[in-house]
Order: C-alpha cells, then sequence, then structure tokens
C-alpha cells in the first residue's frame, strides 16, 4: 500500500454527453476542460456517449497510453453503469475500485434548468471525485461458493414457472406456498382471454408437473419468516403450518370431509359456498393433501374413525424449517382490490354486486352454481360491468391500471353472452386498454356480439341504489351528466393491489416497494427482473399487475437471471468491507455490540477486534462507533470521504 | 453559491430516491451535492462537521425509513448522532436547523425533491456562518472523535434494546458532549495560545474556576497537556503536548 500511495496519481476524467440528456443543460465540454486543470488530471475529455463501445474503447486506450491509475466517469447513476465502467478499466488492467463515477445527469441535468448553475454544480461533483478518486485503493473481489438451490416464494402461475424452470436446469428448488395448494388466483379463473382456454385445463397439468419434478420440494401451507446471508449463501425461515394430516399418508380420498360435521366458508369460492373443516381447497388441488383446520374443528374424532390410510394426526405440530439455496426469486402475487373501499358501489350491501372474481366462481362449472349464473334466484337479463374498481383511482391511492381487468371484463361480458343469449349487456368503461397480442380482436368480438360500451369519465362519480324489489340502478354522474343503468346483475372489475403483507415481505428480503407498493425492479428498462438486493429476483404480480402471458414470461426470465449465479457455481462479493487497524484497536469491543451480522469477534491472544470477511456486509456502523480510529470501511475510509467533501466544496471553508 | 448543502445519501434506499427523481425530472434547487455511501449509519458526525468547516451552509443525512434499514438499524445510529449534533448546534447558536436526517425510500423521488427544496430555503434563511463558528465546529469535531462520547454512543443501541430509559440516556449523552465541549475548548485554547494558567483560560472561554480546572485534570489525565510553572498569580500553568492528536 506504502508503495501505491508514493506511485503519482495520474487520472483520467470521462465527461460524457449522454446525447442531449446531460448535455442541454451542462457544458459538457466546459467541464471537461475545468478538470483537466485538477490536480493529478492528465486526461479529460468529454463524449458523445462515454458508454458506447467507441466509447469504452478510447477509456482503455487512454489508460494504456497515459498510463493513468484512476479513472473518472461523469454520466449517468453508477446504479446504472458503475459495474460497466469497473469492467472497463479491470479490461485495461486497472484495479475495478480506482474508478470513480459521477452522476451528472439524475443528480443535474435532469433535475436542474439553470444551464450555468448546473454547469458549475457538475464541476463541483466532479471534483468531488477527482480529489476522493486520489486516495482510492485497490480492492480484490472475494469469491464465494453458491449453494446449487433456489427457493421459490409462492405458487402462483409465475412461482411454479419460476420453479419449473430453475428445476428443468438441473437445480434444487424449493417452492414455499403460504396456501394449502398450488394454483394461485389462476386457479379461481374459469376461462382465459384472449384465446377463451379453460383457466384449469391449462393450469392443472402444470401443477402436477411441478408435485412430480424431482428437483422441486413443494412446501405448502408455509411462510417465510426470515432471510439471512447474502448472494449465493441465502437461509430461509419457513414456518410450515400444522395441516393436522399426514402428507406422506394422505390418499386425498375425502372420505374425512365427508363425515366432518362443521362447515365454514369456503374461501376459495370467496364466500360463496361452504366446505368442511377437513378440506382441500379445490379438487384438483395440489398437493392433494387434506387440511384440518383445527380453530374450527369440534373434535368430534370422526375423521380418524373413517381414514383408513391412518393419516389424521391430531398431534402434529407447526415445523421450523431452515432452507439453504444460492438464489431467491419472490412470486408472492397480489391482493384484489377490496371494493368495500368504494362504499356507494353498494357491494355486500346488494347481492346484486359481485366483483370480478367472483364471477369467475359463478360461471365455472366447478364453482358453487355449477356454471350457471344466479342472482336473487334467477338468471339476470340485464348485466352491468364496471371498469376501473380501485385501478386508475387516486383517490383511493392507486394510480396505476391493474392492466387485465379490460379484457376480463370483455372476457366476462361473451361469457354472459353465451349462458344467456338474450342479456342486455353494459360494460361502463374508462378507456378500453387492448394492448396484448390478440386483445383488439378480442375486444371487436366483444363488440360485435352486441355487447354496449359506454364511456364513464375517469373521475366519474358511481353509485348504486335498490331500484326495485331485487334490482339495482347503477348511476354514472360525470361532465355528460347523470345517467343510469337499471341491472340485475352488477360486476365490478376490481383490480390488482400489492399483498397486504407486502411491506414486512419486502423488510425480510432487504428489497423495496415503489410508491405504489409493488416490489421495485433494478431498472424498469434493463434489470426488470433483478432487485438491487443480490440473488433476489422477481416474477409476477408482485412486481406489478400483469396477465397470464406477461406472468409465464416474467416467471421464465427471473428463473433464467436466477440460474446463472447457480450456473457459474461462485459469485463475486463486493470488498467493500470493514477492516481494523489492529495497531489502534484498543480492544473495547463497541463495534462488536454494534455490528448487527456478528461479523465482528474479540481476538482473545491478540486482544483486538478481527473481521469475518464473509459476514460482513460494509455498512461502516462500526466505523462510525470506533472510539480510537482503528475501525474503517474499505472504499469509504475518512480520509477519501473527507476529500470528496473538500472537493465538492472548495474553494471555500468558512470565511 | 449560497447556501451550500452536502447530502449524505444511504446506497439503498436515499440514493435511488434522488436517482428516481432525476428519471422523473422533478426540479429542485441547484445547492445539494450528493455523497453516497453504503449506510446512513456509516456518517459519522465527524463528516458532518467537516462539511460545516470546509464551507457547508446545510447538511442532510438520508436513509431508508425506520425499520427498512437495509442493514437492520444504521439508519436509528444516525439519527441519535445527528440529533445530539444539533442539540449542539443550537447551544452554541449555530443554528440546528442546518442539520436534518429524512427518510428517504427509494420510490420517494417526489419526496427528495421536496425535502431538498425546503431544507435549502430553510438553510437560506438562517444565513451565512459567523466568523468565530470554525472555532466552535473544530471544537464539536474534536467532541465527537472523542473516545468518551464514542463510547457513550457506541453503547446506546444495546443499553436502550437492554430496557435503558431512552430520554434518560439521551440527557446523559447531552452532558458528556456539554462536558468534553468544554475540556476541547480549553484544550484549543492552549493549542492557539500555548502555555495558559487556569484562570486566564477561565476568563477567556467565560467558564468557572472550578470547571476549567476539571477540564485541566481530565487533558493531563488523557496525556494532552502537561504541567509548566506556577504563575505570578500563583494559578499552575499548563501546555499542550505538541506532536499530540
Amino acid at each position: 500500500m506504502e508503495e501505491m500511495r508514493s506511485e503519482r496519481v495520474r487520472t483520467g476524467v470521462y465527461v460524457c454527453h449522454c446525447g442531449v440528456n446531460i448535455a442541454a443543460i451542462v457544458d459538457s465540454a466546459g467541464v471537461a476542460k475545468f478538470a483537466s486543470s485538477l490536480p493529478g488530471v492528465v486526461i479529460a475529455r468529454d463524449y458523445l456517449y462515454t458508454c458506447s463501445d467507441p466509447g469504452q474503447e478510447m477509456i482503455r486506450n487512454d489508460i494504456k497510453e497515459y498510463g493513468l491509475n484512476r479513472v473518472i466517469v461523469a454520466s449517468c447513476s453508477p446504479r446504472m453503469h458503475e459495474p460497466t465502467f469497473r469492467k472497463v478499466v479491470e479490461e485495461a488492467g486497472l484495479n475495478a475500485y480506482l474508478f470513480e463515477m459521477v452522476n451528472i445527469r439524475e443528480h443535474c441535468s435532469w433535475v436542474h434548468t439553470d444551464k450555468e448553475k448546473a454547469t458549475e454544480k457538475a464541476k463541483d461533483l466532479v471534483r468531488g471525485a477527482v480529489a476522493r478518486a486520489s486516495l482510492l485503493e485497490p480492492l480484490e473481489r472475494m469469491k464465494v461458493g453458491v449453494i446449487p438451490a433456489c427457493v421459490v416464494v409462492g405458487g402462483g402461475v409465475s412461482g411454479m414457472f419460476a420453479a419449473l424452470s430453475v428445476a428443468d436446469k438441473g437445480f434444487k428448488v424449493y417452492l414455499v406456498e403460504k396456501e394449502t395448494s398450488i394454483g394461485g388466483h389462476m386457479a379461481q379463473l374459469d376461462k382465459t382471454f384472449p384465446t377463451l382456454d379453460c383457466s384449469a385445463c391449462i393450469l392443472t397439468p402444470k401443477m402436477v408437473d411441478v408435485a412430480r419434478h424431482k428437483n422441486i420440494e413443494l412446501i405448502t401451507y408455509a411462510e417465510v419468516e426470515s432471510v439471512e446471508g447474502y448472494i449465493g449463501n441465502f437461509k430461509v425461515r419457513v414456518k410450515k403450518k400444522a395441516r393436522y394430516v399426514d402428507e406422506e399418508k394422505c390418499t386425498g380420498c375425502g372420505e374425512c370431509a365427508k363425515v366432518c360435521p362443521v362447515t365454514i366458508t369456503n374461501e376459495f369460492e370467496l364466500g360463496l359456498s361452504g366446505r368442511k373443516a377437513a378440506y382441500v381447497p379445490f379438487p384438483q388441488a395440489v398437493p392433494l393433501v387434506y387440511t384440518l383446520e383445527r380453530d374450527r374443528c369440534m373434535r368430534c374424532g370422526l375423521c380418524e374413525v373413517v381414514c383408513e390410510a391412518e393419516a389424521i394426526n391430531y398431534e402434529q405440530r407447526d415445523e421450523e424449517l431452515e432452507l439453504e439455496a444460492g438464489v431467491i426469486i419472490a412470486a408472492t402475487g397480489y391482493d384484489t382490490f377490496d371494493p368495500l373501499k368504494k362504499p356507494k358501489l353498494g357491494y355486500k350491501e346488494f347481492p346484486n354486486v359481485i366483483t370480478g372474481l367472483e364471477f369467475e366462481r359463478l360461471i365455472n362449472s366447478s364453482g358453487p352454481t355449477g356454471g350457471e349464473i344466479v342472482i336473487n334466484g334467477k338468471e339476470p337479463k340485464d348485466v352491468v360491468f364496471i371498469q376501473c374498481v380501485g385501478s386508475r383511482d387516486k383517490e383511493i391511492g392507486n394510480e396505476y391500471c391493474s392492466r387485465f381487468c379490460c379484457m376480463y371484463t370483455a372476457k366476462h361480458a361473451l361469457l354472459t353472452r353465451e349462458h344467456i343469449p338474450d342479456a342486455n349487456i353494459t360494460i361502463l368503461y374508462t378507456d378500453v386498454r387492448a394492448f396484448g397480442k390478440g386483445f383488439e380482436e378480442f375486444y371487436n368480438r366483444a363488440r360485435d356480439e352486441g355487447i354496449k360500451y359506454v364511456r364513464k369519465e375517469i373521475d366519474a362519480k358511481i353509485w348504486t341504489e335498490r331500484c326495485d324489489s331485487d334490482r339495482v340502478m347503477v348511476n354514472v354522474e360525470d361532465s355528460m351528466g347523470v345517467r343510469g343503468f337499471e341491472a340485475d346483475l352488477v360486476v365490478l372489475a376490481t383490480g390488482a393491489t400489492p399483498r397486504s403483507d407486502a411491506k414486512e415481505f419486502a423488510r425480510i428480503l432487504r428489497i423495496s416497494q415503489r410508491a405504489d407498493g409493488f416490489f421495485m425492479e433494478t431498472h424498469q428498462k434493463l434489470q426488470p427482473v433483478d432487485t438491487p438486493t443480490g440473488g433476489i429476483f422477481l416474477a409476477g404480480c408482485c412486481q406489478s399487475p400483469k396477465d397470464i402471458p406477461d406472468s409465464v414470461a416474467q416467471a421464465c426470465a427471473a428463473a433464467a437471471r436466477a440460474s446463472i449465479p447457480l450456473m457459474k457455481g461462485e459469485v463475486e462479493i463486493e470488498p467493500l468491507i470493514a477492516s481494523v487497524d489492529e495497531a489502534f484497536c484498543v480492544g473495547c469491543r463497541s463495534c462488536e455490540m454494534i455490528c448487527a451480522y456478528e461479523a465482528l469477534s474479540f481476538d482473545d491472544k491478540k486482544r483486538v477486534v478481527v473481521v469475518n470477511e464473509a459476514l460482513c456486509k460494509g455498512c461502516g456502523s462500526c466505523s462510525t462507533t470506533c472510539p480510537s480510529g482503528a475501525m474503517s470501511v474499505k472504499h469509504y475510509m475518512d480520509r477519501q470521504v473527507f476529500a470528496q467533501i473538500d472537493g465538492l466544496l472548495s474553494p471555500g471553508g468558512i470565511m | 453559491m449560497f447556501p451550500k448543502i452536502i447530502t449524505f445519501c444511504c446506497n439503498w434506499c436515499a440514493y435511488p430516491g434522488a436517482d428516481f427523481a432525476g428519471i422523473s425530472h422533478f426540479k429542485y434547487p441547484v445547492n445539494a451535492r450528493i455523497i453516497r455511501v453504503m449506510c446512513s449509519g456509516r456518517v459519522d458526525p465527524g463528516l458532518v462537521l467537516e462539511a460545516f468547516i470546509s464551507g457547508a451552509d446545510g447538511v442532510m443525512v438520508m436513509g431508508c425509513h425506520p425499520g427498512e434499514c437495509h442493514y437492520e438499524h444504521g439508519n436509528y445510529e444516525a439519527e441519535r448522532r445527528i440529533k445530539l449534533l444539533r442539540y449542539l448546534f443550537d447551544k452554541y447558536e449555530l443554528g440546528g436547523k442546518r442539520l436534518r436526517v429524512e427518510w428517504i425510500a427509494a420510490s420517494e423521488g417526489r419526496k427528495f425533491a421536496e425535502v431538498t427544496a425546503d431544507f435549502v430555503e430553510t438553510v437560506r434563511k438562517i444565513g451565512a456562518f459567523q466568523e468565530k463558528a470554525r472555532e466552535i465546529l473544530e471544537v464539536m469535531k474534536d467532541t465527537f472523535y472523542g473516545e468518551r462520547l464514542r463510547l457513550a454512543l457506541g453503547a446506546a443501541s444495546r443499553a436502550l434494546d437492554s430496557g435503558a430509559d431512552g430520554e434518560k440516556y439521551e440527557e446523559t449523552l447531552k452532558k458528556i458532549a456539554e462536558e468534553e465541549m468544554k475540556k476541547y475548548r480549553v484544550l484549543q485554547t492552549l493549542r492557539k495560545e500555548g502555555e495558559l494558567c487556569v484562570r486566564v483560560v477561565a476568563e477567556k472561554l467565560g467558564l468557572s474556576l472550578r470547571e476549567t480546572f476539571d477540564c485541566f485534570l481530565d487533558l493531563k489525565h488523557e496525556g494532552l497537556i502537561e504541567e509548566g510553572d506556577i504563575g505570578e498569580d500563583r494559578y499552575m500553568i499548563y501546555g499542550f503536548v505538541r506532536g499530540e492528536r
């Protein structure tokens, strides 16, 4: 290190135009010229697109030609291109950690309008980086092995496809599902748009594939409680709830449910029918294992008597599992919007008003009515569909479009036409968003079938009221006036919302949520299934509302991304970790107390604290705590940050 | 440019929050300069004071929302330290509002822009630092790099976790910080002016003889100053040990 310090600093500075993204506001050429006057800078250039091939080549050539030992690129966020440029300098033989990035796009040109002041700011930022870079030290990345296994959380269609794709590549997959069966929302659907495939017919064979796959271990009726570790070495603690039925022994014959005297609400049928305390949510459930709901069980013991497989086990307890995996895919799905949050719609007040998902169960031949649309004991004649319930609604805080309701409403309307040919069907829509493959054609087909599309404005007031003994009136008020629609059946096109426990799960995974509550990807366009937390990937509606084709495509993408570290077998870990200067450590162990990862321990022989490099995450709290100045965190050492501060603010100082 | 603002952003929430403001083109005043750190818990008050000494008029520390810190509790560590520093700023009439801790989620680009604009306005109203500020800021830096306060701050989270009274602990931290400030002001005076006796230092700093004497004893105990001769006024003369610190 001494040798390094004595070597003269030779810095190259590259100021990007990013087309006009930067150059329209910041005088990139002026900033480069300014940079060339800074201490240690031997070459400074501005360039149209520094990240382009010739831009990268320019940097590599300069490193060799000018003998550069520090490189600074002033362009976009380091969260975007720091890895790109680190690779560039490495290819030219320079240590990646002698590269420093300056963010003059997201933090400057895109947020300021005064060209002169923005250019001054860009100069300050570059001066800070030049000062900091002169004190950077080369660091070596650590390599750690990758446990060749993947935990997929959520067994809906996204989780299933993610699991199958990783498992097909030959890696172990633990698929953790909260409910007693996999299948998710798709298992509840009747037909699927725009092809009108039967949902169960296409889904259930896949559910069986998941269960039979030799590389997939299905863990149902289980929830993730905590995640520790890092990419390559996660420890996932899972609580597997007691079913009071031995999964190995249960044959799924259903004798227990037949004799069970307790009838309770069936959540899978959204309360439209009942089920027993001993139950499977639906006949095609996977695994086909019954569950005994002990909270509601009368303890009559009949199930145990009739179970020939002797699978009933009243003594079963919740189990704590610890799974070890190299990567994690979150596929936790969505909740449907609760229309009680818009009480004027009359949901639950009038039996005529139901949600889209309830309609799916109503028209499903294995549903509570055997596929007959029946409301108040008779077939409805006037059917009104209301779109955008809980979507595109700033008032209730959901500004986003849920993406699948326009099409599922068109599907509902077509299926209603099929069941009740003379029905009078009206769709109250805001905009018909028919953007997917075959969607526009599907929408046209609905119009051709005589379904009336009536436009309402996005902020229209909608309320329902009783109009005669068993019908309701749907009222719409917007700039076109007040209009009323009498209906026997009103179907609310409820949108998607983040899972009610999304925040808690984001905390467990240490990932972020967008303002709308859906999980945040690293980059919406270029890293749409990655998260900033290495080794954790996103699939399906937990990231944003999407339909089945998009969910499946994204699940396969997440699986492909997650398989990269699994296939490589090792990953590089950022070397930005704590280090102890043993000469200064007084052994007070303050840092050991503050460390959240037990990465610091006291060496009894040396009487100093030592760092476990594999456990340290590099937060730097120990450095802030150390009373003797012995503890520092690499790449963010006091003197490096001091230099940056001085560079950002000089010429100056008080007075 | 006045006011100059340094904003420390953690890598996981606040920095992407600032990026998100950029991607969304939410405008805010040009005064803020962002420094990226891995965690707000890395923001030592020493770094904050260095920023003020180097010419910043205001410093913001931005981290993840409570309960969402990427490193469990770094944001609480930051908040505790900055709160204490803010207290001292008010006590020494430097304007505690020059310092702010904010929680910014990765999605809160708008909040980032709004908070920055508001902070720039706040600092603009407080105005520039006065001449005497630099000396006090340097004493504060010594105080926050001093062993006693660092040990007390370092023990805080464990003490609070094991049931210590939060308010009481905060009061203790304030008391320690004030005592340390006095001690380092005495040291600064000796460092600047050479050998002085207790009485002269007490008069210069407006402290009582008793508390000044205590400071001398502490500094002597820590090996930072040494005793000299007895002065004409029969008070002991002390000098700063050169080469220390």
